[in-house]
């Protein structure tokens, strides 16, 4: 209990300390805002305290004038009393901001504090406030590190453990800000500096970090090890100061201390958020709330605990505990509010522009179905119980949370161009900080820490101006632009994903025959698993190879057929699939996967968005063309694929001179007077291009040709034309399988085009399927 | 916004040279702001140990905090004024001769530009190289306290480094062989007797994912390899991996000839050749985290959420023996003839004397474990050499501590950037260094 009240206190503090720093702090009020909630009617003149507490409650709502008029009445009628001078001081200094035109202001809260200080000297919280205002005071932040340590003396030496803790907090602040800007700090080892506009040149990055630079080992390390100790120290008086806990997360992380980072998240995560006894405050130090802030209150401890629960989540992903990271993610998300938590989730982040524009547009139903299905499609296997892809963007948006998020400069971290880029791309791989530079000719980037990240897979790089010290950081001079553009060419890569990096494609055939009425269709899915490439590296006995086909609406997606297949290594052949069903006409999203959860590199899938359409009974319709390994065409006609023992192909990739079945069925075909179906087939193969290999002479002689005319492209390989009479079943259906041979067709991609002319009814029909020819 | 024309590389070597001193060296700390050294986390326990002590006096116990330790060779935690005067003089003196010797290469100003060798580049240079002197001074002095041990002295040891393929999750030794599991697989190394590096022999196993832990079981020339998915066995020499239990392994751990694995709450022990293999198992009713091999005992010890349970085998099977209360996350389990020693992440180190674990056999008291708690923060890992065990703290570096009479921090080393592994093998102690990718032996 004791613990929950602290943690309150601490929360009920960074509400008037947040409510004051909010964008409205410091506005004039509107009229009806002006009134105060609980107004003094009495005539009599009102005493300091009940000054002191209406101010508050103006402050909490942001009216900070009226605040200030009534901490000033406060303190000329009681100009000893120190909570008058120390929150009239307070309203003053959280009301300006890190320029120099608020200097008279400043001013004027440094005396009030100096004075309460003199008259309280037991209490910390005028150090405290001082060493805060000198953070907003340019030239004299330095001068805040040896006030905050004085009020850490005076707080250690009177034991009080909550400002102890916001002392120590603070100091870390400034420790880590220091470290955060020192960290991977490379030095010049040539005369020449980082250019940020030569840097947009391909290779100028990775040429000139491999070449002209290097990193400083241990940079920052003496910062980070302080501010380490201070944010213990502050977690040693308050073990649920979140702050700190966020604090010394971000070190821990840095270090890769991933289990430290669970231990430190887990009191406060344990900690009963809503549990704490706001009204039973003694003093003036938390101000008593009004109905409103009680309510905004829990919502602060809340974001407070969604953050830690964000940063522990982080922690557990980075171990591999997927499962946890998913559940404290869910956690975060669920203690965050709604508006935060739109935020948080918003799939806009990673979009193209324009797409992000259209998404915002969707109605609240829309959006979710949309975000559903965007998650659904990018999870790299939806075998594997996480979606690793939904779950490395909720870590990347923790990461931006923990080390870009500063009360100090109001920045929310998946907010900043930082932030922004490690979103779409993850954490760089590469990062270097140079120091300031002083040139004169260098704009503005003079006094600024360079800051560049480098992607060297995709050699994309980003560079940051910001200044020393301070946690935050802009892009440099057009890289604006440049992550604009970026942003159309790639909007979302989980490359730093090993799952996502190791999926290979699975090769599928997907067919769809009429079903049992018109209506329906039946889809025939055909997959080849390429078994000896994906154990390739496997030095095992055997495999046990899951294949799975999910099926469904987008979204929506349901598992409808699974199965384990051994697979004896090493292996020779690959592993066939099939799955047949009877869907309705509509638009379907199907995923078929591959996966030996024993093995790293055993991963492949396919998806496709298929539409199923209605078949027209009315007129010549046919089925898709199924390509399957070659049979005898039997002597009794009108079997379908089953009766014929089709074994579809998967992968139609065909070797050289290969032959193949090739079948389809024909739908509404008018019948004679004899009840016998009379029409016209036209099979034709064109080749669409033609695999040269990689001899760069081949390939460009091939394009000449291409251009001119002379080569084959666009050639009908093979013209097979015929006439067929068949007897009319009950069904309506008149299965079709002839053989076809490759002969001496080059290596390329063909289209297989199959048209159907109905003699009775003069309509036709037509389906198409490509395949490819492989080089011997 | 920077115009092409406005940014030009152009040669700054004194710029760059002032800009590094200013930042690169000092992080900004300016002469007006006063010293920041925290006081060592020690320090702050001090205050409390009485209450610490008192409190485990009521069993017994008595826990070995890091104000124990600070003994006299504990370094200071303050910045040593002199060292920065020293630093400052340097850089006076410095600056001093470069203006000196522009006086002389200038022919005593006859040759210089607007800035004069006396009257503007000696002021210039020397109060330049006095500030960065100072600066230097500040961040080596600071350096000197972040990075110096809280507990004990700094240690040195020489060493011979294997680098590996990735980052090391576990190894065994057995001989002159090692196994050893990281991301990229599984990597035999032998050692020889000389002070060479260990060399690579061969991978086994390739393609296994999701990697855990790796045992050698000599009798049987062969590994046991724990991972996500199930139990492996390889064959030491070739041939390929064979899974002989399914579900996902949490503990390890190997005698001459038999395996002991752990899937959840069920232990399962394997032994025999293969002709004659034959399984038992066991529920220790709560999910196991650890296992080791007691040599000097013939019985395998198991660590449970929140009990080191003794676990023997008999002619009928699996048999529960006595049960040790422990605390925390248990890393890894360590036994020598005199101890029996568990890492145990932020709850440190617990050990027990055999002749406490005898004592409570014959009298059913509850034994009473050394600990070792706050330094390092976080223990990965425990290696037992007689009295003394060596504690891999991650970034705590190697910590050398003597259990008997009372757990001591003899010291710590910073050599390794992060230690996760440390195991020790006839009397020669190796670490898995995660940082710098690395099997690293320990010559002396």
């Amino acid at each position: 209990m004791c613990i929950a009240f602290r943690f309150a206190r601490c929360c009920t503090l960074l509400l008037v300390s947040g409510t004051l720093l909010s964008p409205r702090a410091g506005a004039q009020p509107s009229p009806a805002e002006s009134r105060p909630a609980q107004p003094t009617t009495s005539q009599t003149q009102p005493s300091t305290d009940t000054l002191v507490r209406e101010a508050l409650t103006y402050a909490a709502r942001g009216d900070t004038a009226s605040a200030l008029q009534r901490l000033e009445r406060a303190t000329e009628q009681s100009p000893r009393d120190v909570n008058a001078l120390y929150w009239r001081a307070v309203v003053l200094s959280r009301t300006t901001a890190l320029s120099l035109t608020d200097t008279p202001r400043r001013l004027q809260a440094s005396r009030l504090l100096h004075r309460a200080a003199d008259l309280d000297p037991r209490n910390p919280r005028y150090l405290l406030e001082l060493g805060r205002l000198r953070l907003n005071t340019p030239l004299l932040r330095v001068e805040a590190e040896r006030l905050f340590q004085r009020a850490l003396s005076v707080a250690e030496q009177f034991g009080d453990a909550q400002q102890l803790a916001d002392v120590a907090w603070e100091l870390g602040q400034i420790k880590s800000r220091r470290y955060l800007t020192g960290k991977n700090r490379w030095m010049y080892t040539g005369a020449l500096a980082f250019d940020p506009i030569q840097s947009r040149r391909l290779h100028y990055t990775r040429e000139f970090l491999s070449q002209l630079a290097r990193p400083i080992e241990r940079s920052g390390a003496v910062d980070r090890a302080e501010a380490d100790a201070f944010y213990r120290r502050a977690l040693a008086a308050v073990p649920l100061h979140a702050p700190s806990a966020l604090g010394l997360m971000a070190l821990l992380y840095d270090q890769q201390r991933f289990d430290e980072m669970r231990i430190v998240a887990a009191p406060i995560l344990a900690a009963p958020i809503l549990a704490a006894p706001l009204l039973d405050t003694p003093t003036l130090t938390t101000p008593t709330p009004t109905d409103a802030s009680i309510n905004e209150l829990p919502d602060t401890a809340r974001v407070l605990t969604a953050r830690v629960a964000m940063a522990a989540g982080l922690g557990a992903y980075k171990l591999g505990h997927v499962d946890e990271a998913e559940r404290l993610y869910a956690r975060a998300l669920a203690l965050h509010t709604p508006a935060l938590r739109a935020e948080l989730t918003d799939i806009g982040h990673i979009l193209r522009s324009g797409d992000s524009i259209r998404v915002a547009g969707l109605s609240s139903t829309d959006r979710l179905r949309t975000d559903s299905a965007f998650w659904e499609a990018a999870d790299p296997m939806l075998a594997t119980a996480p979606n690793e892809a939904r779950l490395e963007f909720l870590s990347r948006i923790a990461f931006t949370d923990l080390f870009f998020t500063d009360a100090e400069t109001h920045q929310r971290g998946w907010r900043t161009d930082r932030g922004v880029i490690v979103v779409r791309y993850g954490e760089p791989p590469v990062i270097a900080t140079f120091a300031p530079s002083s040139d004169a000719d260098a704009g503005d980037a003079i006094g600024q820490v360079i800051t560049v990240w480098f992607y060297p897979r995709t050699e994309m790089q980003f560079v940051f101006f910001g200044p020393p010290a301070i946690n935050s950081a802009r892009f440099a001079g057009n890289y604006r632009d440049y992550a604009d553009e970026m942003r159309e060419q790639s909007p979302f890569l989980v490359d730093n994903v090993p799952m996502a990096l190791a999926v290979d494609s699975l090769p599928t055939q997907i067919v769809r025959f009429r079903g049992r009425s018109a209506r329906e269709s039946e889809l025939l899915v055909a997959t080849s698993v390429d078994a000896p490439h994906l154990y390739r590296d496997a030095e095992l006995d055997r495999g046990s190879l899951e294949l799975s086909v999910r099926f469904g609406p987008a979204a929506k997606l349901a598992l409808t057929s699974s199965d384990t297949i051994a697979v004896p290594l090493p292996s020779t052949q690959r592993v066939r699939f099939l799955w047949t069903e009877f869907v309705r006409a509509g638009n379907y999203r199907l995923r078929v996967e591959a996966r030996d959860p024993a093995v790293n590199a055993v991963m492949a899938r396919a998806q496709s968005e298929t539409t199923v359409r209605a078949f027209d009974s009315s007129r010549v319709d046919m089925s898709d063309l199924l390509i399957a390994d070659r049979i005898d065409v039997p002597a009794v006609s009108q079997l379908r694929w089953q009766a014929l023992k089709l074994v579809p192909r998967g992968r139609l990739v065909m070797a050289p001179r290969d032959t193949f079945s090739l079948y389809w069925e024909v739908y509404g075909l008018g019948a004679n007077t004899e009840r016998r179906a009379h029409f016209d087939v036209d099979v034709q193969v064109t080749i669409l291009s033609i695999d040269r290999g990689s001899d760069p002479v081949a390939r460009f002689l091939g394009g000449v040709a291409d251009l001119v005319g002379l080569s084959a492209i666009g050639d009908t390989q093979l013209g097979l034309r015929y006439e067929r009479t068949e007897p009319l079943n009950a069904q309506d259906r008149v299965p079709q399988l002839v053989t076809l041979g490759l002969g001496t067709a080059p290596p390329g991609r063909y289209r297989l085009s199959v048209r159907i002319t109905d003699r009775e009814r003069q309509t036709s029909t037509s389906a198409n399927r490509e395949f490819s020819i492989s080089r011997p | 916004m920077i115009s092409r024309a406005s940014w030009r590389p152009v040669p700054r070597l004194p710029i760059a040279f002032a800009a590094h001193v200013c930042l690169a060296l000092t992080s900004v700390t300016t002469l007006t702001a006063q010293p920041v050294r925290p006081r060592p986390a020690g320090i702050a326990r001090a205050e409390n140990r009485s209450e610490d002590r008192s409190e485990y006096r009521a069993d017994n116990r008595v826990p070995l905090t890091i104000a124990t330790q600070s003994g006299p060779s504990a370094p200071t935690s303050r910045v040593s004024g002199a060292r920065v005067v020293r630093y400052a003089i340097m850089g006076a003196v410095t600056g001093t001769v470069l203006a000196l010797g522009y006086f002389a290469l200038s022919e005593k100003g006859q040759r210089g530009g607007d800035c004069q060798p006396l009257t503007c580049a000696l002021p210039y240079l020397t109060v330049s190289g006095t500030l960065a002197g100072l600066f230097l001074g500040r961040e080596l002095e600071g350096q000197r306290i972040a990075l110096a041990p809280r507990a004990g002295t700094a240690l040195r040891f020489a060493t011979v480094e294997a680098p590996l393929l990735a980052t090391p999750i576990a190894f065994d030794l057995r001989d002159t062989l090692i196994a050893v599991v990281s991301d990229s697989g599984v990597q035999l190394l032998a050692t020889s007797a000389n002070t060479a590096p260990p060399r690579l022999l061969r991978r086994r196993a390739s393609g296994l994912g999701s990697l855990r832990d790796i045992a050698i079981v000599p009798s049987r020339d062969l590994v046991a390899i724990a991972t996500g998915t199930g139990l492996w066995e390889a064959p030491l020499v070739t041939g390929p991996a064979k899974r002989v239990a399914e579900g996902a392994v949490t503990a390890l751990a190997s005698s001459e000839s038999a395996v002991l694995s752990a899937t959840g709450r069920m232990v399962r022990v394997r032994r025999g050749l293969a002709a004659t293999r034959e399984t038992d198992s066991l529920d220790l009713g709560a999910p196991v985290s650890a296992a080791a091999y007691d040599v000097a005992d013939r019985s395998w010890w198991v660590a449970t959420n929140g009990a080191l349970v003794n676990v023997r085998e008999t002619s009928t099977g699996l048999e529960r023996g006595a049960s040790l209360p422990i605390s925390g996350d248990v890393r890894r389990i360590a036994t020598s003839a005199r101890w029996i020693a568990v890492a145990a992440g932020s709850d440190g180190i617990f050990a027990w004397s055999r002749d406490v674990v005898r004592e409570m056999s014959r009298s059913n008291a509850m034994p009473v474990p050394e600990r070792l708690q706050g330094e390092p923060r976080y223990a990965y890992d425990v290696a037992l050499l007689g009295d003394t065990a060596y504690v891999a703290g991650g970034v705590d570096g190697l910590l050398r501590v003597d259990l008997a009479p009372m757990p001591t921090i003899v010291g710590s080393s910073h050599q390794f950037e992060f230690t996760t592994t440390v195991r020790l093998e006839r009397g020669v102690l190796w670490v898995g260094d995660r940082s710098r990718r690395s099997l690293i032996r320990v010559l002396k």
